[in-house]
């Protein structure tokens, strides 16, 4: 968890913030994401069941911060439409140490989004200090697995092991958010539930074909269905 | 100036927020290693004075509890870990037995070894990592004993309940068939030929009877037979040396009686009668009880010599080489 790099975004976000510009605003949004990745907790589990070492898991992909930075045209109405990238991390871990060394397995998420999105302000609600609107973001999710097993003994052996799995899916975010400026400072605050629409599996760069697969020949895809929450600065130029 | 801040975040951030855990998860584990148990035993084997002594093919028997180890090797050795001495191995039973055929070896000192790789069974980490290894020996030392048979020593004759008891050393190596006791007996001043006394088949038992001796000089032997070869090893001759019965005196009595008195025989178990014979008058007495030593006849003084022979024979037996004489002349 990197706060420190979470506040300094926050603080430098703020710190940036100019009036708005009348045709296109560059967005910088800094948020809190959950995600279901409900295959890569069954692939933990499933490690745990099949392994002799008496694996914990202490990291389960917790809610993380998430980065987007979008540009969008401004439409004569005051809507916006716009192209985003997005990046995101979380991750998962399994471990045991005792007297004789220390064995983990770790799972590191990464997810880039790639997509375009359309912010509708609602006009009936719209006053000089807030505008609530409605956000839909379509997107490319490009996950990569990072899979990290190392055991580092107190003989001095040590062992590791690192494969690399990718995927690549596609979602959409329904969201609302509120443009506002009650502090002389223009924020906008946006709430959404990003929906996987695919469910393409992890597999490796150079082979399609060869998927990570758990018993059952269940695929694991990354799962990143949940909540978006974010605040973020506008630049407009 | 405000831009270049927001983009310093945002690399801040993306090179920031690659996730990574921290979490860790220490189990307190004992660090003791329970031992191996094993049972090992070899036949036959003959255990003299803590040593294991063994002759030909032996088994050697093993049964092993690892407990919750794993088996990574299991291997037979003799003496040391060289090549040429490796009896062989296997990983698959930690019960059974492995034969040996010790002739192949120089007799003397050996040790049979098992040599046992198994995992450490703490359980800790290293061991489930199969890093941890333990290494078990258990030996037994063994003496391999294929030569010839050796001679034991008869160590002394003791009277015993009225007979004599031979009495010999135990024979300490292994594959004993038997003992087997000889005498040599000497009548009139000359050794006769050897008598077989009897045969003892137990290690253990390491003394005889001698049912037949009334008496005399007699030398005893004990031979040993071994399974293993066709040969007897004979022990050196041990001499004894007893009284046998012999006239005493010869009185007369009232008119013309002549009583004949001799000592009476020193190992009443073993008696069977006295036999005197008046070779004179062609009369003999045969008397069967050992206390009873005289014996009268008739004497007619005329100047004729009377011979008497005082033979003692053992009970049940008449071979002359067990009975002792005694000659009285009278003239």
């Amino acid at each position: 968890m990197s706060f420190k790099y979470l506040l300094l975004s926050l603080i430098t976000v703020i710190a940036s913030q100019q009036v708005y510009a009348q045709n296109f605003e560059a967005e910088i949004a800094v948020g809190y994401s959950s995600y279901a990745t409900k295959d890569l907790i069954r692939f933990q589990d499933e490690i745990i069941s099949g392994n002799r070492l008496s694996f914990k898991t202490t990291d389960r992909f917790p809610a993380q911060p998430y980065l987007q930075i979008t540009v969008a045209k401004i439409m004569g109405d005051g809507n916006r439409v716009g192209f985003f990238w997005g990046y995101l991390s979380t991750g998962g871990r399994l471990t045991v140490s005792d007297y004789s060394g220390e064995v983990s397995s770790d799972q590191i998420l990464i997810n880039h989004e790639l997509g375009v999105n359309l912010n509708l302000y609602i006009e009936d609600l719209k006053s000089e200090k807030i505008a609530p609107f409605f956000q839909m973001k379509i997107s490319a999710l490009l996950s990569r697995l990072e899979l990290f097993d190392q055991a580092h003994l107190s003989n001095g052996e040590s062992y590791k092991e690192e494969l690399t799995l990718i995927a690549q899916n596609a979602s959409i975010t329904p969201s609302i958010g509120l443009d506002t400026n009650i502090i002389s400072t223009p924020l906008r605050v946006t709430v959404g539930y990003l929906i996987q629409v695919t469910e393409f599996p992890f597999h490796l760069r150079e082979n399609r074909d060869a998927k990570l697969r758990i018993s059952g020949d269940n695929t694991v895809g990354p799962g990143l269905t949940g909540l978006r929450v974010s605040v973020s600065g506008v630049l407009s130029f | 100036m405000k831009k270049i801040l927001a983009t310093i975040s945002v690399l801040c951030f993306i090179t920031g927020c690659k996730y990574s855990p921290s979490g860790s998860n220490y189990i307190e584990r004992s660090q003791e290693v329970i031992p191996i148990v094993a049972n090992l035993s070899v036949s036959p084997v003959l255990e003299i004075e803590d040593t294991l002594k063994v002759f030909g093919y032996i088994d050697f028997h093993y049964d092993i509890d690892v407990g919750n180890k794993q088996v990574y090797s299991f291997e037979f050795w003799l003496d040391d870990d060289s090549h040429e001495n490796n009896w062989g191995s296997q990983s698959w039973n930690l019960t059974g037995s492995h034969s040996l055929y010790t002739n192949n070896y120089e007799d003397g000192e050996h040790t049979i070894h098992i040599k046992l790789i198994t995992s450490s069974g703490r359980e800790n980490i290293a061991d489930k990592l199969d890093t941890e290894f333990l290494e078990t020996r258990f030996a037994i030392p063994l003496w391999f004993d294929n030569g010839p048979a050796s001679p034991v020593s008869v160590t002394k004759v003791n009277k015993e309940a009225g007979r004599i008891q031979v009495n010999w050393e135990m024979y300490r190596r292994p594959d004993l068939e038997e003992y087997r006791v000889y005498k040599m007996q000497t009548i009139d001043g000359f050794y006769n030929s050897e008598q077989y006394v009897g045969t003892s088949e137990s290690r253990e038992l390491t003394s005889i009877i001698d049912p037949q001796y009334i008496g005399g000089k007699v030398n005893y032997r004990v031979d040993v037979k071994i399974g293993h070869s066709y040969k007897y090893s004979n022990g050196e001759p041990f001499t004894y040396s007893g009284s046998y019965p012999q006239f005493i005196s010869a009185d007369t009595v009232g008119s013309n009686q002549l009583q004949i008195k001799w000592t009476s025989c020193k190992y009443p178990a073993n008696f069977g009668k006295y036999e005197i014979y008046n070779s004179t008058i062609n009369q003999e007495w045969t008397i069967d009880n050992v206390n009873d030593t005289t014996v009268s006849f008739q004497f007619s003084d005329n100047g004729t010599p009377h011979t008497l022979i005082l033979s003692t024979h053992p009970e049940g037996n008449n071979n002359f080489r067990n009975v002792r004489q005694d000659t009285l002349y009278i003239n």
